[in-house]
């Protein structure tokens, strides 16, 4: 009997063209590729190319071109397009529930009375933004005079491993948040943003308080944490864990039942938002200093 | 109706409209290729394709026939999460038309697809081949595509260990 001879290109008896068992292979899901790259030489390659990455991108409706060329050339940022492939990672906002479009999920109410509304009532809409264009104009709505809330992200469920963090050095953990209030007395703010390993916080921005006149306008606050290939943030990856958003609201005088029920809070919050960027230079290494005890006050 | 003749490999014409052969990009590059050198507009072209045998070319021109009124390659959403076009554009009708195909055939009109550029039947008849590997285990693999293994040593193990982020993360 002649012994067929196994080139990885013929299929059952037909060769194929490298570009279909290209296609075929990309079709293939995540959990499944290394085994393809197990089967030969031949599939091993194709798995390995650049360019079965960007049909891979296609198949699952991903936008190569959003990728950095320095991501798509060199070999050893597989893992990184691959854990886009299966979290997104470098297009995602990792803080899900960002308006309330999924009511309170996510979302841990320490204080006060929180709702969620449909549209910024008192406020203007919220803007347009690609990025959140589906998310329509639902919002946070502190009703009490004050309140507090907090969300976690666990990276290794959202795809961020600390194998993948460190490949991906320099970026940094962009952080934004929408507020607005329609209440007609000053109202305080105070947000924070953390990183840490379940146990010990890494990194944690507070800053004082932002003081929010009654003008119904959206109004922004943002922060990054930025890593860069110093012993310190090389440290810090391999045990970070999660990242946390901190709200916390009140009133900036004390008010009688009476002017509360006349005059409620109603302090919005929408889109919460913590992306990753990959940076093109090293940060400064002081520009993310430490937690200090100070800082752990509140 | 202007029409064209298209002749398998095997000598069968099939007589078919141009607005449909057209939705092949092959077919379509030929009749405006004759277009252009034949002095007469009201001719008809006539194409012989040498790789692809009656039976397979008629199941080319019943798919294409079916979808005939398709959008022409829809384009991928821009970033989006979930799955790509590629992944919805499975009708039930595509599933019964693949359902009695043995893989020769099926390989045999991926053949066809990719010749005749007709990148729908291409992207189902692939999708069909790769159910066939995904949820395999690796020797399964080789087995069902008469595939050999050409690692030496320990360069199977090489490569497991190689890419362990393939399946940890």
């Amino acid at each position: 009997m002649e012994e067929i001879v196994s080139n990885g290109l013929n299929l059952g008896g037909f060769t194929l063209p490298e570009n279909v068992v290209e296609l075929i292979l990309s079709k293939v899901p995540n959990e499944d590729i290394l085994n393809c790259k197990l089967v030969c030489h031949t599939w091993k390659d194709i798995v390995a190319g650049n360019s079965f990455f960007k049909l891979r991108f296609e198949e699952k409706g991903r936008n190569w071109n959003s990728i950095p060329d320095k991501i798509k050339s060199d070999p050893k940022y597989r893992p990184v397009l691959h854990a886009h492939l299966r979290h997104g990672i470098l297009s995602k906002n990792y803080a899900r529930n960002s308006s309330g479009q999924d009511e309170l999920r996510g979302w841990q109410m320490w204080l006060g009375d929180w709702i969620v509304s449909q549209e910024p009532f008192g406020c203007e809409p919220l803007p347009i933004s690609n990025f959140f264009k589906r998310e329509g104009q639902s919002c946070f709505v502190l009703k009490s005079d004050k309140g507090a809330k907090c969300y976690c992200i666990d990276l290794r469920e959202q795809g961020l491993t600390p194998e993948i963090m460190e490949l991906m050095l320099p970026f940094q953990f962009q952080f934004s948040q929408l507020y607005a209030s329609s209440c007609s007395t000053p109202t305080m703010f105070k947000w924070g943003a953390g990183i840490s390993d379940w146990q010990t916080v890494f990194q944690y921005h507070y800053p004082t308080p932002i003081k929010i006149l009654p003008s119904g306008k959206w109004q922004k606050v943002e922060y990054s944490f930025k890593f860069g290939n110093n012993a310190r943030h090389l440290k810090e990856l391999k045990t970070l864990r999660q990242i946390f958003l901190t709200h916390k609201a009140y009133r900036e005088n004390p008010s009688t039942p009476d002017e509360i029920q006349r005059d409620p809070l109603n302090l919005k919050f929408a889109r919460a938002c913590v992306t990753l960027e990959l940076l093109d230079n090293e940060p400064d290494e002081s520009s993310s200093p430490a937690v200090s005890m100070e800082d752990k006050r509140d | 109706m202007a029409l064209v003749r298209v002749i398998s490999s095997d000598g069968a014409a099939f007589l078919v409209s141009q607005r449909l052969a057209k939705r092949s990009g092959k077919l379509k590059t030929e009749i405006e290729t004759f277009r252009k050198s034949s002095d007469n507009s009201e001719a008809q072209p006539e194409i012989r394709i040498v790789t692809i045998r009656a039976e397979i070319l008629r199941l080319v021109l019943q798919w294409l026939q079916q979808h005939q009124n398709d959008p022409v390659l829809p384009a991928n959403q821009n970033e989006q999460d979930g799955r790509g076009d590629a992944e919805m554009g499975q009708s039930q009708w595509d599933r019964d038309f693949l359902a009695p195909m043995d893989l020769g055939i099926v390989m045999e009109l991926i053949l066809a697809a990719n010749h005749l550029e007709v990148k729908g039947l291409l992207d189902i008849t692939c999708k069909l081949v790769e159910s066939k590997i995904t949820g395999r285990t690796v020797d399964e693999i080789r087995t069902a595509f008469k595939l050999k293994s050409d690692f030496k040593g320990n360069e199977e193990e090489q490569t497991r260990l190689e890419n362990r982020w393939c399946v940890e993360n």
